[in-house]
Order: structure tokens, then sequence, then C-alpha cells
């Protein structure tokens, strides 16, 4: 009945679920709160909403071009709760928001997540319908729709965190000719390079799905993370296991991962 | 039952099928999970009627208003209804939506992805000023990199080639790997959090 070729994988994915849980079900009980390591690019968020707030002008949020229903969904999920703090700070300090969307159902999504984020700052009639914007789902058009916000609506900062392709570099750095500090986040191995050298802050891989613990402070977050560090813990022995294993000669290891984890 | 919880149930339901067709080998889940990906085809396409209702309201206040620059989204509008309405009326094979999508939007496409390369100068020039040790790292490796794959490096010395695929086998796969493993460890904590309804950001709830 189980997909044999998949036995390893299923076995990892269900060990590192029930890892993480208990480590958030721990949190929830109450646990001593863990120590969070700086991550720049999440302590960033709140310095963007005060450029912002000081400058007088707009944020511009895009949790990239992805969808929902691919593999690059998780990406743009966890883009999605930067929105949600974004709205909430934006509501609360009175700031502009531009969050523009190429995705169809992300954007009917994000529209709920703004109004919501908006309605928690106590300022529900601020979201306007130009606050989350549909621009086109055709790729190069969307990048198209953003050069021009940029040009003519000059945001003071620039958040982009979700799934990025190949118009990252001209979106992050169109807002760096509009003097906007820009952060970026992907978990997309090739767009990353282009992040790192575009934007003023950029998250890295797995630091995307860390913004909700460090910008809410929720337990679940919190505990969550703990969770993940201790699967990293996991993955760094099991490649230790490999590197001396096959430096020593023995291959047994290394075949039982290849056959197995397909 | 609260807005968020019937949504919520939807959610961990159709991932607990979802997961199971990829590790079941059961006819029942392929079925169901073949259903689900054909009803995310009916939403998107939901979803695209009120994207474009967004993108007219938009657009056509701004226009109505004059606002700065309104002549642009007048462009637009004139633009999303001529292709809306041919494409509605005369079907995607028809050779006048086949004119304009070959004639202006590929053309315009390929334009706006041209534009890349003086993002690319831009950028590039700004990342590669040595303003501390990351970026003088940068500098280098970019400079190697970039050596090794025109003629001139290999005559300036043959090493350069070797030692530029070294950096793209050695240090470059070490960290894309190291990156490829806590993405994935992330994306199942996150997967794991909306799965249990510990994780509501998609459905407006703030925080996790």
């Amino acid at each position: 009945m189980i997909i044999t070729t998949k036995l390893l994988s299923l076995t990892t994915l269900l060990v590192f679920s029930a890892i993480i849980y208990y480590q958030i079900r721990r949190q929830q009980q109450g646990a001593p709160l863990p120590w969070m390591r700086p991550i720049a690019g999440l302590a960033a968020i709140d310095e963007a909403v005060g450029r912002a707030t000081e400058m007088g002008r707009p944020i511009h949020f895009s949790p990239g071009v992805g969808g929902i229903v691919d593999e690059e969904a998780g990406q743009v999920l966890a883009g999605l709760q930067f929105l949600s703090y974004l709205a909430e700070q934006a509501g609360r300090y009175n700031v502009q928001l531009i969050a523009t969307m190429r995705n169809p159902v992300v954007y009917t999504m994000a529209e709920e997540i703004a109004k919501e984020g908006f309605a928690r700052a106590g300022v529900p009639d601020a979201y306007t319908p130009e606050t989350v914007r549909f621009i086109s789902d055709a790729q190069m058009a969307y990048a198209a729709g953003v050069l021009g916000i940029f040009k003519r609506e000059k945001p003071a900062a620039n958040v982009m965190i979700g799934a990025w392709y190949a118009e990252t570099m001209m979106l992050a750095e169109a807002a760096s000719n509009a003097g906007a500090i820009s952060i970026g986040g992907t978990a997309r191995l090739f767009q990353i390079p282009y992040l790192v050298i575009t934007c003023d802050y950029v998250l890295i891989g797995e630091e995307i799905y860390a913004g909700g613990a460090y910008l809410a402070k929720e337990r679940v977050q919190l505990g969550s993370l703990m969770g993940q560090d201790w699967c990293k813990v996991i993955c760094a022995v099991i490649l230790a296991v490999g590197l001396i294993t096959v430096t020593f000669g023995y291959t047994g290891f290394r075949s039982f991962i290849e056959t197995w984890g397909k | 039952m609260g807005s968020k919880t019937i949504p919520g149930i939807i959610v961990t339901t159709t991932a607990l099928v979802m997961i199971a067709e990829g590790y079941l080998n059961v006819d029942l889940f392929k079925t169901v999970g073949s259903e689900f990906r054909a009803w995310s085809i009916i939403i998107a396409a939901f979803a695209l009627g009120l994207a474009a209702a967004n993108l007219a309201r938009f657009h056509l206040v701004r226009v109505a208003k004059r606002n700065s620059g309104w002549y642009h989204n007048l462009a637009c509008l004139i633009a999303m209804f001529t292709l809306g309405i041919t494409g509605i009326f005369r079907g995607p094979k028809a050779p006048t939506y086949d004119f304009l999508y070959t004639n202006v939007y590929s053309p315009l496409s390929v334009a706006v992805v041209a534009l890349t390369i003086f993002f690319i100068a831009t950028a590039a020039l700004r990342a590669i000023t040595a303003r501390n040790a990351g970026a003088t790292i940068l500098l280098i490796a970019a400079v190697i990199i970039m050596l090794s794959n025109i003629p001139v490096g290999d005559a300036i010395s043959p090493m350069i080639p070797k030692f530029a695929a070294w950096i793209n086998k050695i240090p470059n796969m070490a960290g894309q790997r190291g990156i490829l493993v806590t993405s994935a460890i992330g994306s199942i904590a996150f997967g794991l959090r909306v799965l249990l309804g510990l994780e509501r950001t998609q459905f407006g709830a703030g925080g996790g």
C-alpha cells in the first residue's frame, strides 16, 4: 500500500513532524522561551515601516509570482505572513500600503489578509481597493506594472518575500533606484544571489518561514522554530555519518540512502 | 463554528488527502486528489474574475478622477478589454486574438525581459563595490567566474577555469545544499502548522 521507494521520505516527514509538534506543544504548555538568533532582515521590517512613516511615502509588498497549488506554495504563504504584519503596522502608523499580486488566487487571499490586518490595527476603513492590487497573471506584464508603481509612487520601502523568478533582479533594482529600502526573501536557490546583490536585507531559505515567530513572538511559532532546529541537528548528524563512512570506504550507508531516499 | 474553522477543516482534509496520494498506492486517494486538482483550476478561474474586476475598478477610478498619468490607466483598460473581449467572443485561436498576442503582447513582454540587462549592470556595479569582507569575497569570486567564461581567462592562466569550477562545485554547492535542507525543514514545519490549524494567517488571522 505504501509506495516503497518513498518509505524513507515518509519516515523523515513523520519523524520531523513529530519533533516539531512536540516542541510546539512544549511551548504551548509554558516551556522557557528559547533564545532567537537575531536576523537582520526581520528586524528591518519595523525599520522599513518607520522609514515609510517618516518619509510619508508608501510601503510596497509582494509575495512573488508563485501560486498556492505548486511546490512554491509554502513560500507564498510565508510571504503573506509578512503582509499580515505590514498591514497591521501600516494601519497603526497611518502609512499607505501597496501590495501587488500576480496570481489571482493569491490576490483574493491577500485582500482578506490585508483587510484583517488593518482591522486589527483598529482602522478597517484605512483599507481601500488600491491597497491590494492585481497587476497581471503574465509574469513580465506583472513586472512592468510594478516597475511603473516604483517609478510613479516612489515607495519608501519594498518588501518582496515569497517565490521569485526571473523578475527578481529588475524589481529589486528598480526599488533601489526609486530610493526604497529593500527587504527580499525567497527559498528559490537561483534567485537568492540576485536578492543578495540588490536588496539591503535578505531572508535566505528557511528564514522566510521564521518570520511569524520573530514578528508575532507567538509560542506556536517559537516551538516550531525549536523543532526545526532539532531537525537540522538530525540532518547534520546524518551528513556527518555519511561523510565519515564514505571517507573510510564504507558505502553501506550511502547505498541505503540512495536506495530508499528516492 | 467560526468563519475560520470551516476553511481550516477544508485545508486540513485537502492536505491530508494530497499527502496520502503522494505516499500511498490507493486508487481512492488518486481519484480524490485528481478531483481536488480539477477544483483548484475552477477556483482559480473564479479568482481571476475577481482579480480582473479589481483591475478594472482600480483603473476606471483613476481615469474618472483624472489622476496624474491617467492615460496610462486608460491604455491598460483598452488593452485589457480589447484582448478580453476578442478572446471571449472570438476564441483564443481566432486570427484577431492571435495577431494581438503575437504582435502586441509578445514584443512588449520580450522588451521587459530585455530591460533586465540594464538592471543587471547597475546592480552588479553596486554589488562588486568592495565595501566589506563579504563584498570583497563576492567581487573576487565574480571576477574569477567571469574570466573563466571568456577565452582570455584561460589565456591569463589555465588555473582560472579550474579554480572557477572548484568554486562552483565545492563552496557554492555546499551553500546551496545547506539552504535546500533548511528550506525543506522550514517548509515541513510551516505545512504542519497549517495542517494542524495553528497557522491561520492565510485566513486573515494575525500572528500564528
